[in-house]
């Protein structure tokens, strides 16, 4: 038989455990239609299969003459038969048998805020205190000003910060699983074969050694590389591409658009929050929607004839974009004892930016929105210095009640913990939580110092 | 008198299945990557045909037991590859029943692929034939092989290829010279 040599290199490769993904999908084009490819496939890996057998000295000789003498049969039977058993025994045994303590798969570095530990035996550990190993489980920061740093010991780091939850493993390799929330990772050089993996709701991440980090919600995954390589695959269709240093890359579960890295550009000083598409944490409610649920109400309430709703309704929709609409605060959980809930929303700043947003001293955010009741609500961005590394959570409260339009010095916002200013920082996550429901964003824009 | 049928049942087991494991090990190897996954599968098909070797028809010959055994480790690797959805190197299903219907075939004459292997190893040269031993003896992976011998990965990928296309046309070679000794 012919066969071409690309095909010949493809099945070694195959056979090496050496194929990237896109010779794997060649290989598998190619075996679909040839025939021949299929025998060579199955010839080599039969013959590898029985390597072991023909290496060892002798085997082949015993073999035989095991086939003429009934005697060695028999012995060899009842060899096979301790085998097999001294088998079973070891696989029930090994089960049962297994050491109660998990292997250390990493350490709990530092932490700040309230964060949450559950083990692989399901022991839910609330006060998780900063030097604790960690064997395969959960970890959970459950305030906006939580953070908890890993360290693995081949000295990999990854930050997790804002509300997100992490569950870590190793199955002979890596395997990170982003449920949602911010990740901030510095992988070192992992064995060839055996990258770290991460998946998200929408994307899984290959990763040999890189520095990168992760945006993560329901809908979609941003991907911004530092440093190396990192493989993404769109887990709704399976296509998957390269993101190299210095390039981001949004991953969406409807995958309507193509799976493309963009090269991160300057930074940038203003920025426009496009709230039902930036939000990860927060109902949204579209302007069309929200008008109908105004005007039914306006009707309800005698103060509008239900004959004009319709011509109202249009002329009210006319003074509004078509992305406009609320976005209202959800309750989360925030494992305080005096504070167990707060009502928050929650901004990917740099959803759709190519570029980082640069904090500067005159810079304002503009907030626009509703509260049902008079209330003090914080303003927060979670920053970083321009190394990746993250600084922290920068925030500010003010007194909102019915319809509000505030702004914010950036210069105002300081660190939750220690005070210090946001000024010269990337932000990358908006947050604005209340002690109580009720309250909407309408509009969050930053302003440059000029404007 | 059930122990007495059941140590029976053992030994004709046992008879069968060490005489078709390597038929077996090979139709598994065809449709999996790696050699973890190989010997995942061939632990739980051996303990699913011990199990369900009362449902056998012992009174066929032999090779029912190959056909029979081929049916439940085709299931078991398709258990396998459930679990491991999202590995690479995972073949598409279409792929994957092509390549299971050929190996079936392939995989009868594995014996006489065995003996002709033994043969051929003993042609090769004595650096090939340590090449082949670091990587196939301790299942070794060849990334890790490279690094104790001082060589790069690809440089023994390419090694590893060559030694193996070798081994193939030594095999095929034996094989069709001793059946065409039997025509």
């Amino acid at each position: 038989m012919t066969i071409p040599h690309r095909d010949i290199d493809l099945i070694n490769g195959y056979c090496n455990g050496s194929l990237t993904d896109d010779d794997f999908s060649e290989l598998e084009s190619r075996l679909r239609e040839s025939h021949e490819l299929r025998q060579l496939l199955i010839e080599y890996r039969s013959i590898e299969s029985a390597m072991p057998s023909a290496l060892a000295s002798g085997t082949m000789e015993k073999a035989q003459a095991s086939a003429t003498k009934k005697s060695r049969v028999i012995r060899r039977l009842k060899i096979a038969l301790l085998a097999t058993a001294a088998g079973l025994l070891l696989m029930f045994g090994l089960y049962f048998l297994r050491p109660s303590s998990e292997p250390q798969l990493a350490t709990l570095d530092s932490l700040t805020g309230s964060v949450r530990w559950t083990g692989t035996g399901g022991q839910v550990v609330d006060d998780v205190q900063s030097g604790r190993a960690l064997t395969g489980g959960t970890i959970e920061c459950l305030s906006v000003d939580s953070s908890a740093n890993l360290e693995f010991p081949d000295g990999s780091t990854v930050t997790i910060s804002g509300m997100s939850a992490l569950t870590i493993s190793d199955d002979g390799r890596k395997e990170l699983h982003l449920r949602e929330g911010n990740l901030s990772a510095t992988v070192t050089s992992q064995p060839e074969g055996r990258p770290l993996r991460l998946l998200t709701p929408t994307a899984e991440l290959e990763v040999l050694g890189t520095q990168f980090d992760v945006i993560a919600a329901d809908t979609q995954t941003k991907i911004t590389v530092n440093e190396g390589v990192v493989r993404v695959k769109r887990l709704t269709d399976g296509k998957f591409t390269d993101v190299k240093s210095a390039h981001s890359l949004v991953a969406t579960i409807e995958a309507r658009e193509p799976l493309v890295a963009i090269a991160v550009q300057e930074p940038i000083r203003v920025w426009k929050a496009n709230l039902g598409q930036d939000k990860t944490a927060g109902d949204w409610l579209p302007i069309a929607h929200a008008l109908r649920i105004e005007i039914g109400r306006e009707i309800e309430a005698g103060e509008l004839d239900a004959d004009r709703a319709k011509e109202v309704y249009f002329k009210r929709l006319d003074k509004f974009e078509v992305d406009d609409g609320f976005l209202t605060a959800v309750p989360r959980r925030t494992g305080r004892e005096e504070q167990p809930v707060i009502y928050l929303i929650s901004l990917n700043i740099p959803q759709r930016q190519a570029g980082p947003i640069l904090l500067s001293e005159r810079s304002r955010l503009r907030v626009m929105g509703r509260s049902r009741i008079p209330q003090e609500a914080t303003f927060s961005l979670a920053a970083r210095n321009h190394d990746r590394t993250v600084a922290g959570r920068y925030g500010v409260k003010q007194r909102v009640e019915a319809t509000f339009d505030i702004e914010i010095e950036v210069s105002e916002l300081r660190e939750l913990g220690d005070g210090t200013s946001a000024v010269g920082l990337e932000a990358f996550v908006l947050d604005c939580f209340a002690n109580e429901p009720g309250l909407e964003l309408a509009h969050v824009e930053l302003l440059g110092p000029e404007e | 008198m059930e122990e007495e049928q059941s140590a029976t049942d053992h030994e004709v087991f046992l008879r069968l299945f060490t005489r078709f494991e390597g038929n077996l090990r090979a139709y598994v190897a065809s449709l999996l990557p790696t050699r973890d996954g190989v010997d995942d599968v061939m632990q739980e098909s051996s303990v699913v045909l011990w199990r369900k070797f009362s449902d056998f028809d012992q009174t066929g010959v032999d090779s029912d037991f190959l056909g029979w055994a081929f049916m439940i480790a085709r299931y078991e690797v398709l258990k396998y590859r459930r679990r491991r959805a999202t590995d690479r190197l995972q073949f598409s299903e279409d792929v994957f029943e092509l390549l299971a219907s050929e190996a079936e075939r392939t995989c009868t004459t594995q014996i006489e692929r065995q003996l002709a292997l033994h043969e051929c190893l003993k042609e090769l040269e004595s650096k090939q034939l340590a090449i082949v031993k670091a990587v196939y003896e301790d299942g070794s992976r060849i990334k890790d092989v490279a690094e104790q011998i001082g060589r790069s990965p690809t440089g023994l990928y390419k090694s590893v290829a060559r030694i193996r296309e070798r081994l193939a046309n030594c095999v095929r070679t034996r094989l069709n010279t001793s059946a065409e000794g039997l025509s």
